[in-house]
């Protein structure tokens, strides 16, 4: 949302400046009594809002367009930012280190992708539970999903976060 | 184990950052009040005879309209202008200022000092790539360090190797009994599957 937020600001902020001096500039222009346009000319659309009621279909769609827009912004500014990086527990007061979300999730697969039957990883890392998918041809897995499952927490463990997620195994059959 | 468990990653713009999220809610909530209005008009909630008029009234506008609105303008043009300038400025700290206990002063090159963070933090086992940089002020300045690890690093070991050796000597050149560290670490994807 940050990058979205600085595009939209840089965007609106141009436009919001160039808009402004231009709107001020026409101002001047009509009070000066000098008849027609400076820059912008506008009064094409001042005729058609002359003839549009408040209850014309476009101005109503105009209308949910803008509401819609409005409520659509407001949410996405309001929600709360996704905290990405989870924090590793540590003895010193001035130091905070944090493992991305995606690293943690890296970390997890690499543990176990190195044992025999396992033909594939993919995770998903949130703050309360990280889940590891494997997917293996083998027919009795048993025994893989419980080497897995102990690789992977032995991995978790490794990193020593402060609030380590649960971790969820998940064995995903294919065909051989 | 004080503090919060899971963290927004760190920007160099906080300011902005917190400024582009106020502006643009702020934006958000004009614009649906606005959009709300002209429904409420358009449907006939604000009278029905109001309805049927037309959006820009015809005829000439009183005298005082056309100056607010140009004021109005020079008014956004100039909160824009700020907008604008704000997205540059970052909490980056270039330079920093040491007194020495006989009154002398020596001015340290920020980037100097965090280039040799970053050189000696990349020379650690299982680091690829370091950048830091420092924030805050003279008198109490932070380093921020992102640390990516190569494919198969402990970054338990890192994390102490960077708290304990690293951050002492960055202390030490900056004569400083504190430094506040945040560091962000990320691991990898391993290029191609380990072979066993």
């Amino acid at each position: 949302m940050r990058g979205v937020d600085r595009v939209l600001a840089l965007v609106l902020g141009l436009a919001g400046l160039g808009g402004g001096v231009l709107l001020a500039a026409e101002v001047v222009q009509a009070l000066l009594g000098r008849p027609g346009h400076l820059v912008v000319p506008y009064e094409g659309a001042a005729r058609w809002l002359r003839e549009q009621t408040w209850s014309g279909a476009w101005v109503l769609a105009v209308g949910a367009g803008l509401a819609a827009l409005g409520l659509l912004l407001l949410a996405a500014e309001l929600a709360p930012r996704r905290r990405t990086l989870l924090v590793v527990a540590t003895e010193e007061p001035d130091v905070v280190t944090a493992v991305t979300r995606g690293g943690v999730g890296r970390a997890l697969e690499q543990a176990v992708a190195a044992v025999p039957g396992v033909d594939g990883t993919r995770s998903r890392v949130g703050r309360r539970t990280a889940r590891l998918t494997v997917r293996t041809a083998l027919r009795d897995s048993t025994e893989l999903e419980a080497q897995v499952r102990e690789r992977a927490a032995a991995a978790l463990a490794g990193l020593g976060l402060a609030a380590a997620p649960a971790l969820d195994v998940d064995l995903q059959r294919v065909a051989a | 184990m004080s503090g919060p468990a899971a963290l927004a990653p760190a920007t160099r713009t906080p300011g902005a950052v917190r400024v582009n999220r106020v502006v643009l809610a702020v934006l958000g909530a004009v614009l649906l009040a606005a959009g709300v209005l002209v429904l409420l008009l358009g449907l006939g909630a604000l009278g029905a005879d109001r309805a049927d008029r037309a959006v820009l009234p015809g005829g000439g506008t009183a005298g005082w309209v056309a100056p607010v609105v140009g004021a109005g303008g020079l008014a956004v043009a100039g909160l824009s202008a700020w907008w604008l300038v704000l997205q540059a400025r970052t909490d980056r700290l270039a330079r920093i200022r040491l007194e020495d206990a006989d009154g002398g002063r020596t001015v340290l090159d920020g980037a100097a000092l965090t280039r040799v963070v970053e050189e000696e933090v990349e020379a650690l086992p299982g680091v690829a790539r370091a950048s830091a940089h420092l924030s805050g002020t003279s008198a109490a300045p932070r380093l921020h360090l992102r640390v990516r690890l190569a494919g198969r690093a402990d970054p338990g070991e890192v994390h102490r190797a960077v708290t304990g050796e690293v951050l002492a000597r960055a202390r030490e050149a900056l004569e400083l009994d504190r430094l506040p560290a945040r560091v962000e670490l990320d691991l990898p994807r391993a290029t191609g599957r380990p072979l066993s």
